[in-house]
């Protein structure tokens, strides 16, 4: 997968150096945003295939939608400790 | 959430052809996947390098103390993991951290997963993360009212930069608005570094 990471390093140097072409810039985002829809495409083909997942979609969704509460309550428990201890006393206005 | 709506469209659109068989077994061999991913990278690259002045230039406006935005984030709900494994059996907590580090970002931490790990932990990893954007999404208004302005960013995670902007400064203002776009960017170029670490490392 360092593969994968070492070209997405090598698409931010292309885009660094291309920045001020903006039409191949809005181009790029309009590939980006397309191929993403192909690749959860693609993931439901493999996942189709499998049947470990397809027998157990009802026990796999009520654990995913389990993982996320508990994600989200633990960042807003973070958040909370955070913003009372750091963020509440300073104004961020410019 | 019209984006996740699409996603989800696309995904059981895949599961769908796949049942059918409308699509050639050759078709959908998981090499297809890395072999776009990587060329989703390229693009995905070529974004953030366009964009990189103006985040640097957004980094030095910034008092320091911004970076405790998306590190209580990433601490927040490294830590939920950890208490969720507590509870649950089966399930391998390096697991837990890698669908916990999607932050949101449903489409890249999936299909990263799916390659490290397989279809089980990709499609949990897809729904959870998805749910996460949903949740932000949904319980924006009660989070600002009762944990403090940097709750809702917390919970929306690597989304907090785009999804959830538009609710976020509708209810914490628009002070606010910079720490949240800043913390998702951060937490949009962690994603495929850590959920990589946690599922090779761990």
């Amino acid at each position: 997968m360092y593969e994968i990471i070492g070209i997405m390093i090598a698409g931010g140097i292309i885009g660094y150096i291309f920045k001020s072409k903006v039409k191949f810039i809005r181009l790029s985002e309009k590939i980006y945003s397309f191929v993403l829809f192909i690749l959860l495409f693609s993931l439901g083909l493999s996942v189709g295939k499998n049947d470990t997942v397809m027998n157990n979609v009802s026990s796999l969704g009520l654990l995913s939608l389990a993982i996320a509460v508990a994600a989200v309550a633990g960042s807003v428990f973070c958040a909370w400790i955070v913003y009372r201890i750091f963020f509440k006393k300073i104004k961020t206005d410019k | 959430m019209k984006n996740s709506i699409i996603a989800i469209i696309f995904f059981a659109a895949g599961i769908a052809c796949s049942k059918l068989q409308l699509v050639p077994q050759t078709v959908s061999g998981g090499d297809l996947t890395l072999y776009v991913l990587c060329f989703q990278m390229l693009f995905v690259g070529i974004c953030m390098g366009a964009e990189l002045n103006k985040s640097i230039m957004l980094i030095k406006s910034l008092n320091a103390i911004i970076l405790l935005a998306p590190l209580t984030t990433i601490v927040g709900t490294l830590l939920g993991m950890v208490l969720f494994s507590i509870f649950i059996n089966g399930m391998p907590l390096s697991d837990l951290l890698a669908t916990g580090s999607g932050f949101g970002y449903y489409s890249l931490s999936s299909i990263y997963i799916t390659e490290i790990r397989g279809e089980t932990l990709g499609t949990i990893a897809l729904l959870a993360n998805i749910a996460r954007e949903v949740i932000a999404l949904l319980f924006t208004p009660l989070f600002a009212k009762h944990f403090g302005k940097l709750a809702p960013i917390a919970a929306a995670g690597a989304t907090s930069m785009d999804t959830c902007l538009p609710i976020i400064t509708s209810a914490v203002g628009r002070d606010y608005a910079v720490i949240s776009v800043f913390s998702g960017v951060v937490l949009t170029i962690l994603v495929p570094f850590m959920v990589t670490f946690i599922l090779t490392i761990m």
